[in-house]
């Protein structure tokens, strides 16, 4: 019986003692995958035409399954994958292979030029994915040539490809009238801001009408996003107007105001535009007005009471609500000389960083090296003539790498 | 042909009563259940990723049960010896044979059919509960009135007797908006199943079951890429039969390829695609594929009858 | 095609002597591996001659109708060959057998036949009623008339409080009786039967004797093998022997068994000792009790002798003339083939 017993004993003993062992194990390997980035294990798949066989005709699930595990890599934004070609070629090919194995899966070729297009800045890869989504489904959706129309349009400015892309779509029977619009467009080379901005305000309207959630912030995200350049490339072009007729570029977006270098502008009301994109989300998904009415009326100018203004005056409320909701602003610092509003700080730290920027340029030029720090420069002495900012417009001071010569702004990184 | 069917009905009878079939078919009915977890995973194309993965679960498990069940089929019999009293009534060997094959066929039918409910059932599920569908309950009340436990679950019920109305709608062929392109495809899986439950028979009738397992699991592998052997074939001459070794291989390929299945035919591109748009005609499809199951699973049960006709059992 | 008359012959007896098993040089041989692995020896068979196993060779056989036959021999002889071959679970090399004068394999045949494999083994997850109905479906049976017959076989068996049970619970005295029960399903003609009293206790031997016995008042005819002889000599009107694959006698016992008595065996009390020591050495053999003494010996003369010693004072317990056993008759018959 004491036998018995001790045997028992030793055996618990010894599960007790390599259960902890393994668990100790599994706890380092579950730290150690922690920090790894997510995108390793999927870049091994094989080539689509292997894929294919390996699938054993389960085309349709594997490739479903392939994108729930897309879905899960790609939720969260991936700056690096810019930087990383061998990284951009194995995403590419994981669009390939799950577009291969479910030709007709248009999510897939929306998602992959979002992915490629615009997180991996590889329009060519993007194009390429929606170029064989056009020979599977050709002349049966609109959506794909559709999709490629904004990258050639937005990105890479190539309107006779957009033209090309918009005749394509145009042969899908169930492509919408407006889509025809576009060749106007692309004819008068004007207004790429207007019809991006129409596009996803046109998204953001049926994805909330379709209650589409995620897809949501995305098209709200986007129509911050398009506002916000298009403002940026007003004060751009006025710039360079300054710029060629001063030689230098002015502190202060007052001074292109002064000089009245922004001709007639069209700059959106901000907010004006979400209350009524919000309005506008209601009154269609209760039916009482139609998409297309909706977009139409939001697109309107002043004279009827829009939110996209004719106006002679810089674009000041760049940080409108949705702006703010994307970035919210940390408190500025106390006893700092240079506290601005947050409301015009993007326009100024970019263009104080522009000054800077330039000036380690010139820095770079002359000593063929980077300032070891930014008081190297000669605009940051104390005594200098033609003073640079030490810190961006809401009081924190400037993250500079003086290993690449790479300076920008904690408040605002993509600038 | 009333001794087939008897020992269809007994080859049924046992495989209900064996435990593996039980441990499957829960499986995959919690599958099929909970399919509509993958809401949260995906943030669109959710009726595509859901509906793609119920039908390969209903494939699946379908052929898991077929090779699980049928692998010991046969052999079962010979190895414990309850051959011998069966042989020695008045009945034809390849009566047996059929009746077992009957009764696999039939087992693996009533699976697939109770798996298909449910994946019915649990895609109108989705719809009768979703949100938008809580909404119009809500606005269906009369004004002022609040949900109390009892409405809910009144709304609960409906959902599940119109969801099983829905299911059994589907299943006989008359789908709704929800599950239109379905029933075909499960109809072809089950045509798919009749071919390999041949194999499956056919290699039990002379191997043990781990063999017949792996041979069966290879004619299924086999049948699957079938096409894209006869693709290399094509590639292998396009190159030129230069030297011997591509001859070989070349008519090697196009042997197997010819004697083996093509079970692609049974997931018709079109079809299959279907899934994710508008879709397409499906009755001519469907006829060649049931010629096709008919005729190789015939010749198939045929070839297992001439192996087991004059074998001396031990 | 109409079944064969039955009444083709009338014996003294009266009863029919239609011969309803019938095999004609019926053999069967097994071919062998080239290579065999036992018990960590690989053996190579090259020569042809060494790649045959000879399991039954050239045996012509015939069972009348309405007797017991018993074949017996010692394991390995050939009698499960024998029955498998005529059930048709292996096909014979040469020769050929006939069941009421039907070829192997004839439907018709199959249906006047019962049989009982050696250590059965049946559908483990049917219940006794289950597996019963199920095999009369099998023999063409409608329903009311499977489910009747299976009732009343369950009761004749003895199995009566257990048909609800599944199979896999019997014991194997229960597996043998079901056994029987589904080898008698379809009221057969013959009832063929392989060792059916192997593993069983005295109480189910005695049983299955029992009922063998019935079947022939039923007029049924009862062919089975076993390797009991004693049970075989109660039960068999005529048997035959096999040994090695060939058939060494067969014929009614009491033709096989010499008649002559072989010897005499006296239990007797009370012997006064001088007796006792003279027949110790005259005797074939004396076993001497407490009180009783055995003698045996080999000649009537002798018997009579001692016999007579009894009369003062002694008293005889049991008189026994035992003629050939066929035990006896059994070991004679395969020492000699062994030897032969």
């Amino acid at each position: 019986m004491k036998r018995r017993i001790a045997a028992l004993l030793i055996l618990i003993l010894t599960i007790l003692l390599l259960g902890s062992m393994v668990y100790w194990l599994q706890d380092r390997q579950i730290s150690r995958i922690q920090y790894a980035r997510p995108l390793r294990d999927q870049l091994s798949l094989p080539e689509p035409a292997t894929a294919k066989i390996l699938a054993l005709g389960y085309d349709n699930l594997v490739a479903s399954v392939l994108w729930l595990r897309v879905i899960q890599v790609f939720g969260a934004k991936l700056h690096h994958i810019r930087e990383n070609p061998r990284e951009l070629a194995a995403i590419e090919n994981l669009f390939n292979v799950v577009t291969e194995l479910d030709p007709r899966f248009i999510e897939a070729y929306k998602f992959g030029n979002f992915i490629l297009g615009d997180e991996g800045d590889d329009q060519e890869a993007a194009l390429r994915l929606l170029d064989r989504g056009i020979v599977k489904n050709y002349r049966r959706t609109y959506i794909i040539p559709y999709e490629a129309v904004f990258v050639t349009l937005m990105s890479l400015k190539d309107y006779d490809r957009a033209r090309f892309y918009v005749n394509l779509a145009m042969k899908a029977p169930d492509c919408p009238e407006y889509v025809g619009r576009m060749l106007y467009y692309i004819e008068a080379e004007k207004g790429n801001y207007e019809i991006a901005l129409e596009r996803w305000i046109r998204e953001d309207i049926e994805n909330f009408v379709e209650n589409d959630r995620n897809m949501i912030t995305v098209a709200r995200n986007q129509v911050g996003n398009i506002v916000t350049q298009w403002h940026t490339s007003l004060i751009e072009q006025a710039m360079d107007r300054y710029f060629a007729i001063h030689q230098d570029y002015p502190a202060r977006v007052e001074q292109l105001e002064a000089e009245n270098l922004f001709g007639s502008v069209r700059q959106v009301d901000g907010m004006r535009l979400v209350q009524l994109l919000d309005m506008a989300r209601t009154l269609c998904a209760e039916g009482k007005v139609t998409v297309e009415q909706a977009v139409a009326r939001l697109l309107e100018t002043v004279d009827k009471g829009g939110a996209i203004l004719e106006s002679p005056r810089a674009p000041r409320n760049l940080d409108n609500e949705m702006y703010l909701l994307r970035h919210p602003l940390p408190p500025p610092q106390q006893g700092k000389p240079e506290i601005v509003e947050p409301r015009n700080g993007r326009v100024y730290t970019e263009s104080d960083l522009f000054a800077i920027r330039r000036r380690i340029e010139e820095f770079h030029t002359q000593h063929e090296r980077y300032p070891a720090s930014l008081r190297e420069l000669p605009g940051m002495q104390p005594a200098a003539a033609e003073k640079l900012a030490t810190a961006d417009a809401v009081g924190y001071p400037w993250l500079y790498d003086p290993r690449t010569g790479k300076i920008w702004s904690y408040n605002f990184p993509e600038l | 042909m009333g001794k087939v069917w008897a020992i269809a009905v007994n080859t049924f009878r046992e495989a209900v009563r064996n435990r593996i079939l039980y441990i499957l078919l829960i499986f995959a009915i919690v599958l099929l259940l909970f399919s509509g977890a993958v809401r949260e995973l995906t943030f669109s194309a959710q009726d595509k990723v859901i509906k793609s993965l119920g039908l390969g679960a209903i494939s699946i498990f379908g052929l898991l049960i077929a090779v699980f069940v049928g692998i010991g089929l046969v052999y079962n019999e010979l190895d414990k010896k309850t051959i011998y009293t069966i042989v020695s009534k008045p009945i034809d060997r390849w009566q047996f044979i059929l009746g077992k094959y009957f009764g696999l066929l039939l087992t693996i039918y009533v699976n697939i059919a109770i798996m298909a409910l449910f994946f019915y059932f649990a895609l109108y599920w989705q719809t009768y509960t979703s949100e938008a569908a809580l909404d119009r309950a809500y606005a269906a009340l009369p004004a002022g009135e609040s949900l109390s436990w009892l409405s809910y679950l009144g709304f609960l019920g409906m959902a599940v007797l119109k969801s099983s109305a829905q299911a059994v709608k589907t299943f006989f062929f008359m789908p709704g908006a929800v599950t239109a392109d379905l029933p075909p495809v499960v109809l072809m899986t089950a045509l798919e199943l009749a071919i390999i439950t041949a194999f499956a028979v056919l290699y039990s009738s002379f191997s043990t079951p781990t063999l017949s397992a792996i041979l069966t699991v290879f004619t299924f592998v086999i049948g699957r890429t079938n096409e894209d052997i006869i693709r290399y074939t094509w590639v292998i001459e396009r190159n030129g039969l230069d030297s011997t070794m591509d001859v070989v291989k070349y008519h090697g390929a196009q042997c197997v390829a010819h004697v083996a299945p093509n079970l692609k035919i049974f997931f018709s591109n079109t079809a299959y695609q279907a899934l994710s748009d508008p879709p397409v005609q499906y009755d001519r499809w469907m006829a060649y594929g049931v010629v096709y199951a008919l005729a190789y699973s015939g010749m198939i049960l045929v070839l297992a009858v001439l192996v087991f006709r004059r074998r001396n059992f031990k | 095609m109409p079944a064969p008359s039955r009444r083709a012959k009338l014996t003294e007896t009266g009863r029919t002597m239609a011969t309803v098993v019938q095999t004609i040089g019926l053999t069967k041989i097994y071919t062998l591996d080239f290579l065999d692995v036992e018990y960590g020896r690989i053996k190579l068979r090259l020569r042809p001659s060494r790649r045959q196993r000879v399991a039954l060779k050239d045996l012509d056989l015939a069972v009348e109708e309405g007797e017991i036959f018993g074949l017996l021999g010692p394991n390995g002889a050939g009698k499960t060959t024998t029955l498998k071959l005529l059930m048709e679970i292996i096909f014979p090399t040469r020769g050929s057998a006939k069941i009421l004068g039907r070829p192997l394999g004839d439907k018709w045949a199959k249906s006047c036949l019962g049989f009982l494999p050696e250590n059965p083994y049946f559908y483990d997850y049917l219940t006794g009623r289950e597996f019963l109905r199920y095999y009369g479906q099998l023999y063409g049976l409608g329903r009311r008339e499977r489910t009747r017959r299976a009732d009343a076989l369950l009761e004749r068996v003895g199995l009566h409080g257990a048909e609800h049970l599944p199979l896999k619970g019997y014991s194997k005295g229960m597996l043998q009786r079901i056994g029987l029960a589904q080898a008698l399903i379809n009221d057969p003609r013959i009832v063929i039967l392989d060792e059916p009293q192997s593993g069983l206790d005295p109480l189910g031997r005695k049983e299955i004797r029992d009922i063998i016995l019935q079947l022939r008042e039923e007029g049924k005819t009862v062919f089975f093998s076993s390797h009991i002889l004693s049970d075989a000599e109660m039960l068999c009107d005529r048997v035959g022997i096999l040994y090695g694959g060939e058939l060494r006698a067969v014929g009614k016992l009491s033709e096989l068994l010499s008649a002559r008595i072989r010897e005499y065996e006296i239990v007797a009390r009370g012997l006064p000792e001088a007796v006792v020591r003279e027949w110790q050495g005259r005797a074939d053999r004396v076993l001497a009790d407490k009180d009783s003494v055995m003698i045996i010996v080999r000649t009537e003369t002798d018997a009579r002798e001692i016999l007579s010693k009894i009369s003062n004072g002694a008293t005889l317990v049991s008189f026994n003339p035992r003629r050939e056993t066929l035990e006896e008759y059994f070991i004679a018959q395969v020492r000699g083939g062994a030897n032969g």
